[in-house]
C-alpha cells in the first residue's frame, strides 16, 4: 500500500506559504494483524463488540445520534470537520485510510462506574506495522480509565507504521480519563487519530505521552456539545534530534458553560522539526464556556525548527478563551536558581525536562507503566 | 444588584433613546459623495488589458523601464491565483474597475490652486487644517494622481525630499527609485502586488537624509473619490542613516453601490541606527476592497514602528510586513481594528528576524460589531541566522454581540535555538462589572460600552498626534453608533 494522506487540517486556512494548513503523511507499508490484548478481563458493566467494519460503526454513530455540528457563521472556513460524521482531530483521510486497509474497530460500550483502569496494550514487533480503530462509548453516569500502550519491541531502528484511531463518545454526566503513552522504537511512524463528542455535563481528560518514533502525527477534536461538558489535555513529548512531530488539537465549544483547557510540553532536540496547531472554537451560543491553553516549546539544538500556530475562533460574545505560548531557552532566572543549587547548566536542562514530562506521567494509573516511562526518560534525556 | 440587571437588558445601540453623544461626529464626513464632472476628470477605461496598462505608462510619461516593469507585471497578475485563504473577493470584478481616473488639473503647491470641488472635499476632511496646525508637509491625493503637495521651507532646508512619486521617477531621484521601486514588495510576491505593479500610480517618494531628525510629521491623504474605480498609490520612503521620520498616512472615500478598489503599495527603507513611525488611519468607505502591502526592511540598529487604525473597508487584506535584516533592529507594530456591519476585516502584521538580537513586539485590539468580521492574522519568522532574536505577540479581542465573529490567527516560526518568543492572545466581552460600575456614575449604558471600547483601543490611540488620536476615538464611536 503507497499513498499520501492529507491529514491535520487547520481550521481555518492561512498564508500557504507558512506550509501550516495541513500536513502530509506517507504510507508506503502493508498492514498486519495487530497484537491487542487487554491487560485483564474486562469488568462487568464493560462490554466489547470486536471486528466491527466501518459501516457498521457508521449505523452506530446513527445510533448515538452522532453529529459534528456545522457554523452559523464562517469567515474563509474550510469545513473539512464536517465531511466527518464523527469528527477526529486529523480528519477524513484517516477513515478513508481505515476503509481501504480493512481495519475493524472494537467498540468498548461503559456503564456503571470503574475505579480501576482498562489498559489496552499495542506490541508491535520488530518493525510490524498495524492500524488500530477503537469506539469508547460511556454510558450516562459512567466513569471509567482507559489505559492505551503503543510499544515495539525489537531493535530501535526498526521502522514500521503504526496507527491508531480513537473515538469516544460520552452521555449526559459520562467521565472518561483516557491515558495514551506511545513508546514506539526511534525507527517508527505513528499516527494518532482522536475524535471525541462530550454530552451535557461529561468530563473527558486525556493524558498522552508521545515519546518513541521517528515521524509522530497527532490529531485531537472534542465538540463539546453539552452544557458544563469539561476538557482537560495534558500532553508532553520528545522531539529527538531528527524527529518529525505534527500535532492538531481542536477544542470545540458548542455547549454552554463548557470548560476546556489543554497544556502542552514539547522540548526539541538537534535538528527535530515540530508543528503545533491548537484551537479553541467558540460556536455561536456557547455562552459563559471557557477555553484555555498553553504551550511550552524548549529548544535545545541549533538546527530544530519549530512552527506554531495557536488559534481562538469565535462566534459567540459571552466567552472567554485565552492561549499562551512559550518557546525558547530554559529563563535566565531559573538557570541561575538550578546553579546555585550547585547544578551545571545541562543538568538543570535534564532537570526541567524530565520534571516537565513527570507531570504528564504522573496521570498514568498503571505504576508499571509509569516505571517504564521513567527507565525511558532516564535513557533519552 | 447582580449582574443579571445588564443581561436582562440587551442593548440596541442603534435606537435613538440609547444613542451616544458624538459631539457633531457624523458617518458623513467620509462617506459625503462629490459626483465628479466628466469634463473635469480623465478616466481609463475599466478593465485590465495590456492596452490599459500601456495607456497609464503614456499618460503618466513613464521611463522605458518602468513601461517594461508594468508589462511584466501584468503578466505575472494573469498567471498568479486568488488568494485561497482570505475573506472571499469574489465581488471584486477588476472588469468592471477603472484603474486611472485623474483631475484633468495638475499637482499644485499652494491650497487657493487646488480646483474648487476637490478643496472642498478635503477641506471637509480637514486636510489643510491639520497641515496648519500638525503637519511639516502634506500630500493629498485624489483618485490616482496627487492634487496637492507642500512641504514646509525649513524641512525642505533640511534636506528632506517629500514629493510626489510621478516627479520622483523622471527628476533627480529618478536612480534611487529605480533602485528601490518594487524591490521590497516584488510583483510575485502575491496576485495584487502584481495588480499594483501593472497599474500604480500617485503616491509619494520621501527621502530623509543621514541625522535629520523631523520633530513634526509628514503626512499622505488619499481620497478616492470616482464611482468604481481603484487606487494604486505608491509610498517609497528612505530613511537614511541616524535619521528619525513619523509619516502619516489617512484614506476615505465615498459610499458607492459599486466595487471600489484599493491596492496600494508601501515599501520603507530604514537604514542603520535609522527609525521611522508609520501611522495609518484608514476609513475607506465600506463597499471598499482594500487589498494594500506594505513592507519595511531594516538595517543595523534600524527601527521600524507601524501604528494602524483600521475602521473602513467592506474587506481588507493588509499585514505590514517588518524584515529586521540588521543587527540590533527592532519593529513595533500597534494596531486596531474595528469591523462593523458588512465588514470582514483581515489584518495583522508579519515579521521576519534575520539579523542577530533583533527583536518584535505585536500588540493588537480586534473589535466586531453587528455581524462584522474581523479577523487577527500574522506570522513571525525566526530565521537560524536570528540569534538572540526576542519576539512578543499580543492579542486582544472584544465581541460586542453574538452575530459577529472574531477569529485569531497568529503563526510564529523558530529555526533557531537562540530566541525567544512569547505569544499570548485573550478574546473576552465587555465585562458587567465595568459598566454597571459607569453607569452607578451616572453614564448611560451606550455611552458606557463606547468609553470601554475606546478604552480598550487605547494601546494605538496613545501612539498618535493627539488630533489623530482624538479622529480615531471618534471613528470607535462612531462604529459603536453604528453609523
Amino acid at each position: 500500500m503507497e499513498m499520501t494522506k492529507r491529514i491535520n487540517h487547520l481550521p481555518v486556512l492561512t498564508w500557504n506559504k507558512l506550509k501550516l494548513n495541513d500536513a502530509e503523511l506517507l504510507i508506503n507499508t502493508e498492514f498486519g494483524k495487530v497484537n491487542t490484548f487487554a491487560d485483564a478481563a474486562l469488568p462487568a458493566g464493560v462490554t466489547a463488540e470486536k471486528n466491527v467494519s466501518f459501516d457498521e460503526l457508521v449505523r452506530h454513530f446513527d445510533a448515538l445520534a452522532v453529529s459534528s455540528p456545522k457554523e452559523k457563521i464562517v469567515a474563509g472556513k474550510l469545513p473539512i470537520y464536517n465531511e466527518q460524521r464523527f469528527a477526529t482531530g486529523m480528519g477524513k483521510e484517516i477513515d478513508d485510510l481505515i476503509v481501504e486497509a480493512d481495519c475493524k474497530t472494537d467498540i468498548y460500550t461503559v456503564d456503571g462506574t470503574h475505579t480501576d483502569p482498562i489498559v489496552l496494550r499495542y506490541d508491535y514487533k520488530n518493525g510490524a506495522s498495524g492500524l488500530s480503530s477503537t469506539l469508547i462509548h460511556a454510558k450516562a453516569g459512567s466513569e471509567s480509565t482507559w489505559v492505551m500502550y503503543y510499544t515495539s519491541e525489537g531493535k530501535q531502528t526498526d521502522n514500521g507504521l503504526v496507527g491508531a484511531s480513537t473515538r469516544v463518545f460520552l452521555e449526559e454526566g459520562a467521565k472518561v480519563h483516557l491515558v495514551k503513552v506511545q513508546m514506539l522504537s526511534e525507527g517508527y511512524t505513528f499516527f494518532d487519530d482522536i475524535g471525541v463528542i462530550s454530552g451535557k455535563a461529561s468530563e473527558l481528560s486525556l493524558a498522552k505521552l508521545s515519546l518513541g518514533a521517528k515521524r509522530a502525527y497527532e490529531g485531537f477534536n472534542d465538540y463539546q456539545i453539552g452544557d458544563k461538558s469539561r476538557l482537560t489535555v495534558d500532553y508532553g513529548t520528545i522531539c529527538r534530534d531528527g524527529s518529525f512531530t505534527d500535532i492538531n488539537y481542536n477544542d470545540i465549544f458548542i455547549g454552554k458553560k463548557a470548560e476546556g483547557v489543554m497544556r502542552f510540553f514539547e522540548p526539541l532536540y538537534g535538528n527535530a522539526e515540530k508543528t503545533f496547531r491548537g484551537t479553541l472554537d467558540f460556536r455561536q451560543n456557547s455562552k459563559a464556556s471557557v477555553g484555555d491553553e498553553q504551550e511550552d516549546v524548549l529548544l535545545f539544538g541549533e538546527d530544530v525548527i519549530n512552527k506554531t500556530i495557536p488559534l481562538i475562533l469565535c462566534e459567540e460574545e459571552d466567552v472567554e478563551g485565552r492561549h499562551a505560548a512559550t518557546i525558547g531557552r530554559l529563563s535566565d532566572e531559573m538557570l541561575f536558581y538550578m546553579q546555585t543549587r550547585g547544578l551545571s547548566e545541562h543538568e538543570a536542562k535534564k532537570l526541567m525536562v524530565r520534571a516537565s514530562l513527570n507531570k504528564v506521567a504522573r496521570l498514568v494509573p498503571d505504576e508499571g507503566i509509569r516505571h517504564k516511562i521513567d527507565e525511558y526518560l532516564k535513557d533519552v534525556i | 444588584m447582580s449582574n443579571d440587571y445588564i443581561k436582562d437588558k440587551p442593548i440596541d445601540v442603534s435606537t435613538d433613546t440609547d444613542r451616544i453623544l458624538l459631539d457633531g461626529v457624523e458617518r458623513e464626513l467620509y462617506d459625503f459623495v462629490d459626483e465628479e464632472r466628466e469634463e473635469d476628470f480623465y478616466r481609463i477605461n475599466e478593465g485590465l488589458t495590456e492596452e490599459i496598462v500601456r495607456k497609464i505608462s503614456e499618460e503618466k510619461h513613464d521611463p522605458d523601464w518602468m513601461l517594461e516593469f508594468r508589462l511584466k507585471s501584468l503578466k505575472i497578475y494573469n498567471e498568479l491565483e486568488m488568494p485561497d485563504w482570505g475573506p472571499p473577493i469574489d465581488g471584486l470584478n477588476m472588469d468592471n474597475i477603472a484603474t486611472y481616473v485623474r483631475s484633468k488639473s495638475n499637482m499644485v503647491n499652494s491650497w487657493d490652486e487646488v480646483p474648487e470641488d476637490i478643496k472642498n472635499a478635503f477641506d471637509k476632511l480637514g486636510i489643510p487644517q491639520a497641515e496648519r496646525e500638525s503637519l511639516a508637509g502634506v500630500g493629498a491625493q485624489y483618485d490616482s494622481e496627487l492634487v496637492y503637495h507642500n512641504v514646509r521651507k525649513d524641512v525642505e532646508e533640511s534636506g528632506v525630499v517629500y514629493t510626489d512619486m510621478e516627479s520622483a521617477l523622471t527628476g533627480e531621484y529618478s536612480e534611487m527609485v529605480h533602485e528601490h521601486f518594487m524591490k521590497l514588495v516584488p510583483p510575485t510576491d502575491h496576485k495584487f502586488a502584481a495588480l499594483h505593479g501593472a497599474v500604480w500610480s500617485g503616491g509619494s517618494f520621501v527621502y530623509v537624509p543621514p541625522g535629520v531628525h523631523l520633530e513634526i510629521p509628514l503626512q499622505s491623504y488619499f481620497r478616492l473619490n470616482a464611482r468604481g474605480a481603484g487606487q494604486f498609490e505608491h509610498t517609497l520612503i528612505i530613511v537614511d542613516e541616524g535619521a528619525d521620520l513619523h509619516f502619516i498616512e489617512g484614506c476615505s472615500a465615498p459610499k458607492y453601490n459599486t466595487a471600489n478598489l484599493h491596492a496600494g503599495c508601501v515599501e520603507l527603507y530604514i537604514r542603520k541606527n535609522a527609525r521611522l513611525r508609520y501611522s495609518t488611519i484608514e476609513n475607506w468607505s465600506k463597499n471598499m476592497y482594500n487589498l494594500n502591502t506594505k513592507r519595511a526592511i531594516c538595517e543595523e540598529g534600524g527601527i521600524i514602528e507601524w501604528v494602524s487604525g483600521s475602521f473602513g473597508s467592506h474587506e481588507s487584506y493588509l499585514y505590514p510586513t517588518s524584515v529586521l535584516k540588521g543587527d540590533r533592529s527592532h519593529s513595533e507594530f500597534t494596531g486596531v481594528t474595528f469591523a462593523g456591519k458588512g465588514q470582514n476585516l483581515d489584518t495583522g502584521a508579519k515579521v521576519i528576524h534575520i539579523g542577530k538580537n533583533t527583536s518584535s513586539f505585536i500588540d493588537t485590539k480586534s473589535i466586531c460589531k453587528s455581524g462584522g468580521i474581523s479577523t487577527y492574522r500574522s506570522s513571525v519568522v525566526i530565521t537560524k541566522s536570528a540569534e538572540g532574536a526576542k519576539a512578543s505577540v499580543n492579542c486582544g479581542s472584544l465581541m460586542l454581540d453574538n452575530i459577529s465573529r472574531s477569529d485569531t490567527i497568529p503563526a510564529v516560526d523558530v529555526r533557531t535555538d537562540k530566541a525567544d518568543v512569547g505569544h499570548e492572545a485573550k478574546i473576552g466581552r465587555i465585562s458587567d462589572e465595568a459598566v454597571f460600575y459607569l453607569m452607578s456614575r451616572g453614564i448611560s449604558e451606550a455611552e458606557a460600552r463606547a468609553m470601554i471600547v475606546s478604552g480598550f483601543a487605547n494601546p494605538v490611540s496613545k501612539e498618535l498626534p493627539l488630533e489623530y488620536a482624538a479622529e480615531m476615538n471618534n471613528l470607535i464611536k462612531l462604529e459603536m453608533e453604528g453609523g
